[in-house]
């Protein structure tokens, strides 16, 4: 079952994603062999709002959306902006430029910093579809 | 393209290229899903972890061939950026987590963070190898 209507909000969506990660990389641009900076504040930011998204869309929550919104915003704005293949290249340069502990720090810093961003962005819809509940 | 190709059309091909993958990305997960079930995000891992490799091919490539840098900002950033996802990493790891799933929720993170690390190694070996 192939749904055109679907993957072109994907396909828009990603596109979107992508161009805000590109500018953010030129506007946050680190030197190099240095922490990569624009890369963990894109998969911080994109953490955090995919799990608002999710809870504010969720079973009781405040936003009714539709399908293809949904894609487009999870598996399209959300899935593009963020990237777990560059964080990848950038650890390995870190490596292969003798940088073995910043390498470590950047792994255990995007470990934490994605999932804490994550669980907040959830609590914080979870309370906007409290607060919105009870008005 | 040369190193001075317009940034205009480097955005364009850059949000194509992103386009493509993030279908990619969504055909693979819906295909892979529908085989294995959604208990544990096979798909994503299995996204991720096939992207550290070409991107560290793409590496290679680069280091061997500079003068396709545009090239390459098109298919790291634009394709491969957004073939691979973090924040549905996230949120399935979250999502185990908080439905009681502690064991799959630490082996999503274990496994996710060996495979993409290791892949991409193995994708820079790999590429200088065919360069």
């Amino acid at each position: 079952m192939l749904r055109p209507g679907l993957y072109l909000a994907v396909g828009l969506g990603s596109a979107l994603g992508a161009l805000l990660r590109f500018g953010c990389s030129l506007w946050l641009q680190s030197a190099d062999n240095s922490l990569p900076l624009a890369t963990l504040v894109v998969n911080i930011i994109g953490s955090f709002w995919i799990g608002c998204y999710a809870s504010l869309t969720g079973p009781d929550g405040r936003w009714q959306v539709t399908d293809r919104q949904k894609q487009f915003m999870l598996a399209g704005v959300c899935a593009g902006f963020t990237t777990f293949s560059v964080f990848s290249l950038e650890f390995m340069q870190l490596i292969q430029a003798g940088q073995a502990l910043l390498a470590a720090a950047y792994l255990l810093l995007s470990m934490l910093l994605w999932l804490l961003a994550c669980r907040a962005g959830l609590k914080l819809g979870c309370y906007a579809n409290k607060a919105s509940a009870i008005k | 393209m040369s190193v001075q190709t317009h940034p205009v059309l480097l955005f364009m091909l850059v949000a194509l290229a992103a386009a493509a993958g993030g279908m990619l990305r969504f055909a693979f997960s819906n295909i892979i899903a529908k085989y294995w079930g959604v208990q544990f995000p096979l798909a994503t891992l299995l996204i991720n972890s096939s992207g550290a490799l070409a991107i560290g091919m793409v590496a290679a490539w680069l280091q061997a061939s500079p003068d396709y840098a545009s090239w390459g900002t098109v298919l790291i950033v634009g394709l491969l950026g957004s073939y691979t996802t973090v924040s549905s990493f996230s949120l399935q790891t979250l999502a185990l987590w908080q439905s009681q799933h502690y064991q799959q929720a630490l082996l999503n993170i274990g496994l996710s963070f060996s495979l993409c690390l290791s892949m991409v190694f193995a994708g820079f070996r790999l590429g200088v190898w065919l360069c």
